[in-house]
């Protein structure tokens, strides 16, 4: 696949996390990369949860293959289309081989009611 | 003679609670009714009633009241913060109730943690502080 088909974009971040007081969490991102990314299928749905209905919109995206991807992360995504959009924060849930080729692989990732920053 | 308190009470639950002083802390607001996209963490409050035979012609209720904090933070600290202002704000309160007395406080009962949450690959914790108020017809 050629490079043509990569036009969104994607700012990976990790988390940084300090310990507090009581031994939770404190959560900083810190970026990762920014990698062109293919946009492929994208699912929708609503559920109520944690007492409010949410709405959880699902997508995949092909990347080249790293090992430094993990579930762990999340990405920061612009869509190319339509122009103008918001920067998505979208979670990463799963991180797959491209059957296809071994070159590429595929990004499980979903924003949870447009979340946006 | 009126047959269920929990409108009044709620109206009452709701002016003690939406102040600053909480929406400072569950930035996400204090609700009835969490609209979709709100945000967290947020409080939610829900009433039930039993009844009570009252001493004279109407009733004495008792209504329980229910307070659940939802909180996304990695650690338990965000959600106690924002309990701990709930409990400040009712435990031992007098509350004006249209068309009733209040008899007595509000009582404070308890405070427990429920089943994580998962939201989107998110865990999401919640508290539920547990009271109880009583009301006389007016």
């Amino acid at each position: 696949m050629g490079a043509g088909a990569m036009v969104e974009r994607l700012l990976v971040q990790q988390k940084s996390t300090t310990t507090d007081s009581q031994l939770g969490r404190a959560v900083a991102w810190v970026t990762l990369d920014s990698v062109p990314a293919e946009r492929l299928e994208e699912t929708g749905g609503e559920s109520v949860a944690a007492a409010r209905v949410g709405a959880d919109t699902s997508y995949r995206f092909r990347i080249r293959a790293r090992a430094d991807i993990t579930p762990k992360m999340r990405a920061l995504w612009v869509p190319a289309w339509p122009s103008g959009s918001a920067r998505r924060v979208l979670e990463i849930h799963a991180v797959l081989p491209d059957r296809r080729d071994r070159g590429l692989q595929v990004l499980a990732c979903s924003d949870h009611d447009g979340v946006t920053v | 003679m009126a047959y269920l308190s929990l409108g009044p009470v709620s109206v009452a639950v709701a002016t003690v609670l939406n102040v600053a002083g909480l929406t400072a802390l569950a930035t996400g607001g204090v609700h009835d009714d969490a609209a979709q996209g709100t945000v967290f963490p947020f409080v939610w409050y829900e009433v039930d009633e039993e009844d009570a035979r009252g001493f004279g012609a109407g009733g004495l209720p008792q209504v329980n009241l229910r307070v659940h904090t939802f909180s996304r933070y990695e650690g338990a600290s965000e959600a106690q913060s924002i309990n701990q202002k709930v409990i400040e704000l009712l435990r031992d309160q007098s509350l004006t109730v249209t068309g009733y007395t209040h008899a007595g406080k509000v009582f404070y009962d308890r405070t427990v943690p429920l089943a994580e949450e998962l939201i989107n690959g998110v865990r999401v914790r919640e508290l539920v502080s547990m009271f109880r108020i009583f009301v006389e017809e007016a």
